[in-house]
């Protein structure tokens, strides 16, 4: 079986992608920061439930969370 | 040249280092990916060709849940390092020198009549991954176990002759690396050998490489400790008088079938199959396509709403989703008390 970056570089950069894709609508134009994070802290436990990641990686989901809570006022926003 | 006003953006602004802080994410997570590529790189010095794909395949298949038996393979050979069968086949095989160094039963003036010999034991000191099924557990069955030797000569001359194997060697008959194994070891006669002499078959031919195997699965109630035990020897008895064989290797290959659940990780990614990638993005697309779509139409408030919608859809038609729900609430309460 092949066993390639792209493997993973196909479900991680979707999801990389849609998350970044949300931010920016959801601030018009802008970066939404924890709009962002919170698609990443979604979607890596999404990617583990279907096994495109393993649960090591749940320390990384619930340190993007704890970042959420602890990062500046949202301010994506410019307007 | 037209004059254009430039407008220089303040570098501090909030939406700036935001930016480069999503860039940074990316890249780490990027980064992240890549690690498990660059562990096999790392660890696939070690290895011949052979031991790296046969193994390696299947240790990645055990990354993730096991819920069937898998297989492990190992193969591995022991090296001859002085079997300058050229001067002397009798010769002194401890002696250091060249690998790939052949036997011929021309002395140089004429051609011996007595066949010549390549034997090897010590199959534990052979280290070929860090990941090996334990010895101790019970784990696994045999799937199989061949002995093999492989040679290459410059023309299509083949070598004629018997594998054999004993599997309960010991040292007081003598220094295993020394002289003929026949005449010093009683390796033919006597009866602390169970010896077998088999019929060798080719599986395997290049343009002057050739391997000989013989399946002795069913001939021995085979468990890892006795293939791993210095007890086990193989030999490798040559009849032809053509000039040189230029000896590779002789040893064994081995596979066995792991039943356990506790293989341990080395990487923490599994091995993603294209149909596992299809169903991430699928998946991906329905729980995160929605809020995406909502939050075009009413920014951050969509958002909350679809992912909160597809969430509870998504753990009503698959129960084990509960965990990514929690995950998911938690983060979708935390957005709408930062995210204002």
């Amino acid at each position: 079986m092949d066993f390639t970056i792209y493997h993973y570089l196909i479900p991680v950069g979707s999801m990389i992608a849609l998350a970044m894709g949300a931010s920016w609508i959801s601030s018009k134009g802008d970066f939404s920061l924890n709009v962002f994070l919170s698609c990443l802290a979604i979607g890596i436990p999404l990617l583990i439930w279907t096994g495109a990641l393993s649960v090591m990686a749940i320390p990384v989901a619930v340190g993007i969370m704890i970042l959420m809570l602890f990062s500046g006022k949202e301010g994506a926003s410019s307007e | 040249m037209s004059l254009k006003t430039i407008v220089v953006p303040p570098e501090t602004s909030l939406a700036n280092r935001q930016k480069i802080f999503v860039v940074f994410i990316s890249v780490f997570f990027l980064i992240v990916i890549a690690l498990p590529f660059l562990s096999i790189s790392a660890t696939a010095g070690p290895f011949t060709p052979y031991n790296v794909i046969k193994y390696n395949e299947s240790l990645y298949q055990h990354t993730g849940a096991i819920d069937n038996p898998d297989e492990i393979s190992g193969g591995l050979g022991v090296q001859l390092e002085a079997a300058d069968f050229t001067d002397n086949w009798e010769g002194d095989w401890a002696s250091e020198v060249i690998h790939y160094y052949g036997g011929s039963l021309w002395d140089g003036t004429t051609h011996n009549t007595t066949p010549g010999y390549l034997w090897a034991n010590g199959f534990t000191d052979i280290t070929y991954s860090g990941n090996s099924i334990s010895v101790e557990t019970d784990d696994y069955v045999l799937d199989y176990i061949k002995i093999v030797v492989v040679y290459c000569y410059s023309s299509a001359f083949r070598a004629e002759g018997n594998l054999s194997y004993c599997i309960n060697y010991t040292e007081d008959d003598g220094d295993f690396d020394q002289a003929d194994p026949r005449q010093g070891y009683n390796w033919n006669y006597s009866g602390n050998f169970s010896y077998r002499e088999t019929p060798i078959e080719e599986y395997m031919t290049d343009d002057y490489v050739y391997a000989y195997s013989y399946d002795i699965t069913d001939l021995e109630n085979w468990n890892i400790s006795m293939i791993h035990s210095t007890e086990f020897a193989v030999m490798f008895e040559f009849s032809n008088d053509g000039h040189h064989f230029w000896f590779d290797y002789i040893g064994i290959e081995w596979s066995v079938i792991y039943t356990g659940d506790n293989l341990e990780l080395q990487y923490p990614w599994p091995e993603l199959s294209d149909r596992l990638i299809i169903d991430s993005v699928l998946w991906m697309t329905f729980i995160m396509g929605v809020p995406v779509l909502l939050n075009s139409l009413i920014p951050t408030n969509g958002y909350i709403a679809g992912m909160s919608i597809t969430l509870l859809i998504t753990v009503v038609i698959e129960p084990s989703f509960f965990v990514v729900a929690v995950f998911g609430f938690a983060s979708i309460g935390i957005l709408m008390y930062k995210g204002r």
